[in-house]
């Protein structure tokens, strides 16, 4: 079964002092391909500006304008509709051996890699490599993570922020869907897991029927490889993410996804209103 | 009085390029030699001090330390025989070819990781691969306008390839001083050799930059964009700026609109089309790289990205001058040219494999171990010279990165005759010849930056670690007046006046002065 989700992500900054110019990106366009089929979408920002858009290295659709006329308030919008499959795929038979193969390991080098958003401590790479690989086959390897990361992270908003590393969050035991992302992803690559970083939407909840407006908000899960992509959202503990994930951005971390990023001068630091809404048509 | 030359000896291990194998003379420096002879060391040094006088009082320094240097010159020249030259010439054409090549694939359908020539994690593993400049494409074809290769001539006397330079590459400034001083030193020999010249350097570079111009430019605004005064290579900026007649810049100067880059001048916003950058990937787009970076210009990058200003060189470069890279260089010149190397590699080990890591570190006497990433001789440790305690804290450093680190056989640089108290004394040398790539090709300056390690025994020879520098001297395939020696030098105590030297700005021979 496929649904169909209309997205509208608005972002809204007020500076308390006029910016007099802005150099910005936007990641925000849903991708095409894999189980998303992207019907429509668009970008609109306030101030107007004429916008470039651009595909980056991994394959996501960027909006970059700039502003050179003094603003008080920035808003961004995007609207897209997509069509999301609900295809599992077939099953993964993937074993230790086959994924730890030279050639593998190469080819996925990308996301095997830590980054400065997911190094931890060698000592602790080490005893989650062996948790991990001590699973049979490495799809119930992922199941290890997936506990591992729940056991070791509590989800509460306010305490990182977005530029919280996984090991500070590890530390504080506490943080959101970027946190828990981060962490999985440490914890799959110490065991040599290909793992990427995904942002995108999550429809909130089961029970909402078709032309009802949902609030929604951004989301961040993970994608393992394990003969193909799997999908995981270690935040609500879900080992196959299903129809009601869009995704927008993949990259090895949040560095490479962020959806908003600017440069200005003049002005006052604000923090966004972010509003995501999400309405199902199909 | 003695010959200076009479007591001049070959360093045990080392090639002396003066005494060669010590059985043919070496002709080509006969008159070098005699004029030596005849004028005497402390003459020699009279004339190179005043000359270095003048290098102050015109600003020709660099910063080492926090502190203003000028980069001392060594007046006994380097001298290339036609022959050698173009020898070095076909192999460093040859190199950049192939680097260029590797360049546009791994930025592009990357070939040469799906043939597995060049494992994968080595390019997306290297911190200077730039994700952001994927996509990017200069319009004609170049990404490495300015290639300054490091060569040294191994105890055989043969010239190998230490280290491409791929990102910001100085010390051209001083190829082109040291042969403006050298003719105010020595001008007799000036008369008695054909040497190829270096002046022509500046209006290659801008030709170069002009015709890399986005298609359907009338007239290239080019500018030249630094990180400001304090950068160590401020002179060579500003220098190389006048020479080519072309804006200096700082990235305050500059600014963009709508995917368009301007300059700021009295006469209005004046659109840029060429952005000759000597400031580093990292500063250049703070959009995009460092976000603090007060050096660069946000949205550069993007206006590159739209085709409608070329950065030289171009961003991501670092990626193939990795030291680690470097290794497969030789293969990479089979894969892309199909052809033997024609200047080889050091002897290059490299770490992944555990097997090879405990080879070096049992080994580290015999080795010299440096950083991937760095340049400008940073990190490097020479095994044999090392403390215990340096050792100890680059073997944890390997054991802890071993992507991070390369070991390469320790050479003995070859050595040339250096003015060191009354007399003159072997002392190693390196070379550094500068490449320039414009759409039509490769354009090596004949000779290049000879760097001397002053100290007796040493080989560090970098600028920022004290070095100094000689003249190069490549012999042009004809020499017309060998017999036109001049003995009588008192005459030409005139000629060497620095007083009536003339400033650099009355200097400019026309290098686009149309700018």
């Amino acid at each position: 079964m496929s649904w169909r989700l209309e997205i509208a992500h608005r972002t809204l900054y007020q500076y308390a002092e006029p910016v007099h110019s802005s150099y910005n990106e936007v990641r925000m366009i849903p991708r095409a391909g894999g189980n998303q089929i992207l019907l429509s979408a668009s970008v609109t920002v306030n101030p107007r500006a004429s916008l470039y858009t651009y595909v980056d290295y991994f394959g996501t659709q960027v909006t970059s304008f700039d502003l050179h006329r003094a603003h008080d308030h920035l808003e961004i919008v995007s609207n897209s509709h997509v069509e999301v499959l609900n295809y599992a795929g077939p099953p993964t038979a993937v074993d230790w051996k086959t994924l730890g193969g030279a050639k593998i390991q190469d080819d996925f080098a990308e996301y095997l890699m830590p980054t400065p958003y997911t190094e931890l401590d060698p000592d602790r790479e080490q005893s989650l490599a062996e948790m991990i690989r001590s699973a049979p086959t490495p799809e119930l390897g992922l199941s290890n993570a997936l506990e591992w990361v729940d056991s070791s992270l509590s989800y509460q908003r306010g305490i990182t922020h977005v530029q919280s590393r996984a090991m500070e969050a590890l530390q504080l035991g506490k943080g959101v869907c970027q946190d828990f992302s981060h962490l999985t992803a440490a914890a799959l690559r110490a065991a040599r897991i290909p793992a990427r970083y995904v942002s995108g939407y999550l429809y909130p909840g089961e029970s909402h029927s078709v032309g009802e407006i949902a609030v929604g908000e951004s989301h961040a899960w993970v994608e393992a490889w394990l003969g193909r992509w799997i999908g995981l959202d270690p935040s609500n503990r879900v080992d196959h993410i299903d129809q009601r994930y869009v995704a927008v951005a993949k990259g090895r971390d949040y560095a490479d996804v962020p959806p908003f990023t600017g440069i200005y001068y003049g002005g006052s630091s604000a923090t966004p209103m972010v509003t995501v809404t999400i309405t199902r048509r199909q | 009085m003695e010959s200076p030359f009479e007591r001049y000896h070959t360093r045990p291990g080392a090639f002396d390029e003066l005494l060669g194998d010590g059985q043919t003379p070496n002709r080509d420096w006969e008159l070098v030699k005699s004029a030596i002879e005849s004028m005497g060391v402390d003459e020699l040094k009279r004339r190179t001090l005043e000359c270095e006088e003048s290098f102050k009082a015109r600003g020709i320094t660099f910063s080492l330390g926090g502190q203003e240097r000028t980069f001392p010159l060594d007046p006994v020249p380097r001298i290339v025989s036609a022959d050698e030259w173009s020898h070095v010439e076909a192999g460093l054409v040859q190199r950049m070819r192939a680097i260029e090549a590797f360049l546009d694939d791994i930025y592009g359908a990357g070939e040469v990781i799906r043939d597995q020539i060049v494992p994968r994690r080595l390019v997306v593993g290297s911190t200077q691969f730039s994700r952001r400049s994927v996509g990017i494409a200069n319009p004609n074809g170049v990404r490495v306008t300015v290639a300054g290769l490091d060569l040294v001539r191994d105890e055989n006397g043969k010239l190998c390839v230490l280290e491409d330079n791929l990102r910001t590459p100085s010390g051209i400034s001083y190829v082109l001083e040291n042969r403006r001083a050298m003719t105010r030193i020595l001008p007799e020999l000036f008369e008695s050799y054909e040497i190829e010249p270096v002046s022509d350097y500046p209006s290659r570079l801008l030709s170069a930059l002009l015709a890399q111009a986005p298609p359907g430019t009338a007239d290239p605004m080019v500018v030249l964009l630094t990180p400001g005064v304090y950068n160590a290579a401020y002179f060579e900026h500003s220098f190389l700026a006048r020479q080519m007649g072309v804006p200096l810049v700082e990235g305050r100067d500059l600014f963009c609109r709508g995917n368009h880059v301007f300059v700021r001048t009295t006469g209005g916003d004046l659109k840029v089309d060429v952005i000759y950058r000597r400031i580093d990937d990292d500063y250049l787009d703070p959009l995009h790289f460092r976000h603090d970076s007060m050096l660069g210009v946000p949205g550069v990058l993007n206006a590159a990205r739209a085709n409608n200003v070329v950065i030289a060189n171009s961003v991501g470069n670092g990626v193939a001058d990795d030291k680690l890279l470097y290794s497969y260089v030789p293969d990479l010149i089979d894969y892309y040219l199909h052809e033997k190397p024609i200047l080889p590699n050091i002897e290059t080990y490299r770490l992944e494999d555990p097997d090879m890591t405990n080879y070096v570190l049992a080994n580290l006497e015999k080795l010299v171990l440096k950083p991937v990433d760095a340049s400008g001789g940073k990190g490097i440790v020479i095994g044999q010279s090392a403390t215990e305690a340096e050792l100890k804290a680059v073997t944890g450093q390997i054991l802890e990165n071993p992507r991070g680190w390369i070991a390469q056989r320790l050479v003995n640089f070859s050595t040339l005759p250096t003015v060191v108290g009354s007399t003159l004394a072997p002392r190693h040398v390196d070379l550094r010849p500068f490449i320039v790539t414009s759409p039509e090709g490769q354009w090596v300056v004949p000779g290049g930056l000879t760097r001397v390690a002053l100290p007796e025994g040493s080989m560090i020879v970098n600028s920022s670690q004290g070095g100094g520098s000689k003249d190069t001297w490549v012999m042009a395939r004809r020499q017309v007046s060998r017999v036109a020696v001049r003995h009588d030098y008192s005459k030409l105590d005139a000629l060497a006046d620095l007083s009536s030297l003339a400033p650099i700005a009355n200097h400019n021979t026309g290098a686009g002065a149309d700018q």
